[in-house]
């Protein structure tokens, strides 16, 4: 009897192993692929490229060219930065999905950041890693927050610990009051007699974070070759949510000069609500 | 219980240090910091912990004028120790012989302030030599530059790793100067030797003048307060009237605060003229008038701003008094020199 059963053990083996296979082959076919593009069974992130596309109006843009402001005052802009936080989709379900913001060779982002600079053109790509399936919308958040999701001091911590992009030296560090400049845009508009006014808005500071939502479906392939287009809009950030024109460009040096206050407050909010950012 | 000769010996050297010198009993890192008595403990950030190497390196770098693009300006150019580490200038001069916007502030007790700059706008003194640094008026250069000189400077590479187990980083400067600064304890004037029981350590004059600081007619104390003669609050002192620094706003963005700014400690106050934020008041006597006046009427000055009457005797005994604050041993301490 005994020597039956161990004659019988390696055909027993195979019939365990056929099963398994098998029962792993009806696994995929049951839960196969979602025609959503959603699927429960893979979690594993790909590639989604978001290309920043910049127009003035309806003109593509670039620095030290001359566009018109909606409100009509011609300007040109000689540095346009801003820092980009944190990007989440809004799955079908509604689900927040946090999509990791990575680098070329798709390791993740220093702090889940990263700087957008206009003299540098290798910055207006964001790349992220997110589960394939169809989506609703992104959240972005343009500025530097408090703390991180993990509750690490962001916004406030000393920079001389910190590595790029939220080091001293990348012309976004406030030394004079501990914090970052989370958009900013230097420049000069022309005045009612046609003279070149300067003009420079650096927006920091908590409560000024700008928060992006963007709605339009859209799927990530499992490829990882999926691509949007995240059209930034300048002149927008010169008109209220409201549809009137703020601040002036060619207005006083109040209006024109703004490291903080009222100004600040009103780009912030044209910046957050009046399409400056848009999903394509 | 048998104590051990050593322990005993240790016991009796730090009993004699502390009666000669008026330090108190002190836990680890007071024994690079002497701290006066009745001084609280000095306060460190857990992550920068004072060493003698920290120290060392901090001091090299508060006197090199290589953290300046031009290799001209150091913070030893406006923190100048005869002067308790103020400028005698009213607002210094930085690279390409730029000004700033403010006088310099005396660098005494900073280890105890709670916030930094003449509008806390910096919360730690390692946050707080980032600003000075990459200022556009002061030494303009980048930390990264400054790194990249001291790598080239085998002493430092050396100091950096003693200190810091590191390479020549940012975040090892602002942190040794830091170390450096916090090392600045001023608190053996003729006064506290005075408040210690040497009654002869302050004249007549200077005791009339103690007694004006700390009464009800001039009102010094109020703000002027503690073993370090300042609240750590921003208050309106009447000084500002109008125009483009709004002190403490600029950092709150709060209409109450325009016009506030640090109280300073008054010690060594003797040598840190020129005084106020801007540095616009040339003496001691100054000051005096501008409180005696009751301030230029901003609606925001602090309520303890009123007119007040001195005669010029008076005045001169508040004077005397506050000369009486200066730290000699401290202004002429060699562990403060390049």
């Amino acid at each position: 009897m005994h020597t039956v059963r161990n004659h019988h053990r390696p055909v027993l083996s195979g019939i365990i192993l056929l099963l398994i296979v098998l029962l792993g082959g009806c696994s995929d076919d049951t839960t196969g692929p979602d025609p959503s593009g959603n699927n429960p069974a893979d979690t594993a992130s790909v590639l989604l490229t978001f290309d920043i596309r910049t127009i003035a109006g309806t003109r593509p843009f670039a620095l030290d060219s001359t566009y018109i402001s909606e409100a009509g005052v011609e300007y040109k802009v000689s540095k346009f930065m801003y820092y980009v936080y944190g990007i989440t989709l809004i799955d079908t379900a509604g689900n927040n999905v946090a999509a990791a913001l990575v680098d070329t060779d798709n390791q993740p982002l220093k702090y889940n950041t990263t700087l957008v600079d206009y003299r540098r053109p290798e910055t207006l790509t964001l790349r992220v890693l997110a589960p394939r399936g169809s989506y609703t919308a992104v959240h972005l958040t343009v500025g530097i927050p408090q703390f991180d999701a993990e509750g690490n001091m962001l916004n406030h911590v000393d920079a001389s610990t910190m590595e790029y992009p939220l080091n001293v030296d990348t012309d976004m560090y406030w030394g004079w009051k501990v914090g970052y400049v989370f958009l900013k845009i230097e420049g000069t508009a022309m005045d009612g007699k046609g003279e070149p006014l300067p003009f420079l808005y650096h927006v920091g500071d908590d409560p000024r974070l700008m928060m992006m939502h963007m709605e339009m479906p859209f799927t990530v392939k499992g490829d990882g070759s999926s691509i949007r287009t995240l059209e930034v809009n300048v002149n927008r950030l010169f008109v209220t949510p409201l549809g009137g024109n703020s601040p002036n460009l060619a207005g006083v040096m109040e209006e024109r000069v703004v490291h903080g206050g009222a100004t600040a407050d009103i780009v912030s909010a044209n910046a957050s609500l009046s399409g400056f950012m848009t999903l394509k | 219980m048998k104590l051990s000769w050593r322990y005993i010996v240790v016991l009796a050297a730090g009993l004699l240090a502390a009666s000669c010198s008026g330090t108190v009993d002190a836990p680890e890192e007071n024994l690079l910091v002497p701290i006066p008595q009745g001084f609280p403990r000095l306060p460190v950030p857990a992550d920068n912990q004072l060493t003698a190497d920290r120290i060392e390196l901090g001091r090299r770098l508060f006197f090199d004028r290589r953290l300046s693009s031009t290799n001209e300006v150091a913070c030893g150019n406006c923190h100048l120790q005869e002067h308790a580490f103020a400028d005698p200038l009213k607002t210094s001069i930085g690279v390409h012989g730029r000004t700033g916007t403010r006088n310099a502030p005396m660098l005494v007790n900073m280890a105890y302030n709670t916030s930094f700059f003449w509008d806390g706008g910096a919360p730690t003194l390692e946050q707080q030599a980032i600003a000075p640094i990459i200022n556009p008026l002061e030494m303009d250069m980048k930390l990264e530059d400054v790194v990249a000189r001291l790598k080239e400077d085998p002493v430092y590479v050396d100091l950096f790793k003693r200190a810091y187990d590191m390479e020549p980083k940012p975040e090892g400067v602002t942190k040794a100067i830091a170390s450096f600064v916090r090392t600045m304890v001023s608190g053996n004037s003729r006064y506290d030797r005075f408040e210690r029981g040497d009654a002869s350590a302050l004249n007549e004059s200077e005791i009339r003048g103690m007694n004006l600081f700390f009464g009800e007619r001039a009102e010094c104390f109020h703000c002027h307060i503690g073993f370090n003669f300042t609240n750590n609050k921003f208050q309106h002192n009447g000084f500002y009237l109008d125009g483009e620094d709004k002190g403490r706003f600029l950092v709150t963005e709060n209409p109450i605060d325009i016009g506030s700014f640090k109280v300073p400690s008054l010690r060594n106050v003797g040598v840190t003229a020129p005084y106020m934020h801007d540095g616009s008041l040339a003496t001691l006597e100054d000051v005096i008038d501008h409180y005696m006046s009751g301030g230029k009427g901003h609606p925001n000055t602090d309520p303890v701003i009123r007119a007040f009457e001195l005669t010029d005797d008076e005045k001169a005994d508040l004077v005397a008094f506050l000369r009486s604050l200066t730290d000699e041993e401290f202004l002429r301490n060699e562990k403060f020199r390049p």
